[in-house]
């Protein structure tokens, strides 16, 4: 017990300092499922999860579509050791997405030039996520489970907005007062706006697994901080004489220090945060219609006994058979 | 915040301090027996499950795994499941649940082990609602010896995992999805893997 008091105050501690670093910290409660899904420390033992997605929202004029798939690979490598590696791409597109009309008017080569669009452009977002994150299974007896979690994360966007011209066409004129359009109409069109962005971060957190008769209880705090991030927005003007205009900005760091809790009623192995989370976003999309299409495939593989890090963990020296008792903590 | 919602919270915290207090430290199931001194036996036979489920395919596969899991993930020499069936016949034991007819010595002796491990399978199912899906395998597990009876480790273990759904639609993909998955699994040989897999880590997980 003493040393689960020093666990959890230097966990504290360190959140601590890693808010003052940078000044601001947001914080929340939430009743969600616990950061760390798959609580075995089994050595040899991979959980694998590959996840596929479809999604579609239609909210009034605005549809978006897409889909995207999730990896996750978990290896546990010594009894009270397991990271796991997360990678996921999503892409959404919209061909519907309201702008503001209008778009760009200006001079080029002695001409005035203006584009308008009909209100709808093409829209098209990439996401890239991954994440590591090691684990520690700092106590583990019947009556608690304490993981300790920190990683490295980062995600990557990259997407484009292009105008939907094909409906209204661009309008170019000269001064010269004759009449005459001088450049095809196709020439001065906005070819797109790029966005792009990324951000690096870091998470650390420390889970509990409280059992209360058939159901556990699972409080949990992550301290996740966003240490590097830029975006980048590029205009493309598809006119040769009018340069292509680009700003690019650095993200401000953040902090956000999550507190969670979830109980999970263990005969069915049900998440109560998972469903309020349903629940909840339910209630957001009332107003939209939104499908959503998960396909999710969870497999378990066990490396053969010796061939696991059991063995060069065991202090004794035992192998497989004295490696459970070694490596295990208790209150 | 408002008083209703800050008083919402509070008996929310109240609620589960109270069930803290009442079942804290509890875990779900017996707890672990482990012999002091326990070494590992030098040969052991995995027993036919003691089948309280309403799965036939689930008893086979599931003594199937356990010495799969003991010799493979343990190292521990296990003898063929096929050998201790037929062992079993010659003192007329067909099924699990047949085994408390007779003595450990006996077993033993007919299988060709000094250590034996009794399954029994409490639950192996599919649940499949719509709004609530829920797979699930239970078994209680004791590694007794041939010779004496006496207990050398028992515990139970569990694996279960849930999805949900919270509106019509979502009620009907999360079945579809949950019954493509059911038969996958089926069809693949290899029915609730992932459950059995963690039925056997949590089983096992406190021997030494």
């Amino acid at each position: 017990m003493k040393r689960l008091v020093i666990l959890i105050s230097a966990m504290l501690a360190g959140a601590a300092a890693f808010s003052d670093d940078t000044g601001g910290t947001n914080s929340n409660f939430q009743f969600s499922p616990p950061p760390c899904p798959y609580p075995f420390f089994t050595p040899g033992r991979t959980d694998n999860k590959a996840t596929g997605t479809y999604a579609s929202m239609k909210m009034g004029d605005l549809k978006i579509q897409g889909g995207g798939i999730d990896l996750l690979v978990r290896p546990v490598s010594r009894r009270d050791y397991a990271y796991s590696i997360q990678v996921g791409y999503m892409m959404m597109q919209s061909g519907d997405f309201p702008s503001m009309g209008g778009g760009a008017a200006g001079k080029a080569g002695g001409d005035n030039f203006m584009t308008w669009d009909n209100g709808k452009w093409d829209l098209q977002m990439n996401n890239i996520l991954g994440s590591l994150v090691g684990e520690y299974q700092a106590v583990h007896d019947p009556s608690i489970d304490v993981i300790l979690l920190v990683g490295p994360n980062f995600t990557l966007g990259w997407g484009e907005m292009t105008p939907d011209y094909t409906k209204t066409g661009v309008l170019i004129w000269d001064t010269n007062g004759d009449g005459k359009f001088s450049k095809p109409t196709s020439a001065a069109k906005l070819k797109g706006i790029e966005l792009s962005s990324y951000t690096v971060g870091a998470k650390a957190g420390i889970q509990l697994g409280v059992p209360l008769g058939p159901l556990e209880l699972a409080p949990f705090a992550v301290l996740g901080s966003m240490l590097s991030g830029r975006g980048t927005f590029k205009m493309n003007s598809g006119y040769e004489e009018i340069p292509s205009a680009s700003s690019s900005a650095d993200l401000p760091r953040s902090n956000n220090l999550s507190l969670g809790l979830d109980i999970i009623v263990t005969p069915w192995g049900l998440s109560l945060g998972s469903v309020f989370q349903q629940v909840m976003a339910k209630k957001k999309a009332d107003n939209a219609d939104i499908i959503l299409v998960t396909a999710g495939w969870h497999w378990v593989t066990h490396k053969p006994a010796g061939t696991a890090a059991t063995e060069g963990n065991d202090e004794n020296g035992g192998g497989a058979e004295k490696a459970g008792a070694a490596g295990r903590k208790s209150r | 915040m408002n008083n209703k919602g800050r008083d919402g919270r509070f008996k929310g915290i109240g609620f589960l301090v109270l069930l803290a207090l009442a079942f804290g430290g509890c875990p779900y199931g017996p707890r672990p027996f482990i012999k002091p001194g326990f070494t590992r036996p030098k040969l052991v036979a995995v027993l036919p499950p003691d089948n309280h489920s309403n799965s036939m395919v689930g008893a086979v596969y599931v003594q199937r795994r356990t010495a799969e899991y003991l010799r493979k993930v343990r190292g521990w020499d296990v003898v063929d499941v096929v050998k201790v069936e037929e062992g079993l016949r010659k003192i007329a034991i067909t099924d699990g649940g047949q085994l408390p007819s007779t003595t450990p010595e006996k077993v033993g002796e007919a299988v060709g082990a000094p250590a034996l491990v009794y399954i029994e399978l409490n639950e192996f199912s599919y649940t499949t609602l719509g709004l609530l899906n829920v797979k699930k395998c239970r078994a209680f597990i004791r590694i007794v010896d041939a010779s004496s009876g006496e207990m050398l480790y028992s515990a139970e273990g569990y694996g279960a995992e849930s999805s949900t759904a919270v509106s019509g639609r979502g009620a009907a993909e999360a079945g579809a999805a949950a019954l493509g998955g059911q038969w996958l699994e089926k069809a693949g040989g290899a029915p609730l893997a992932v459950q059995v897999s963690d039925m056997l880590d949590r089983a096992f997980e406190w021997l030494p």
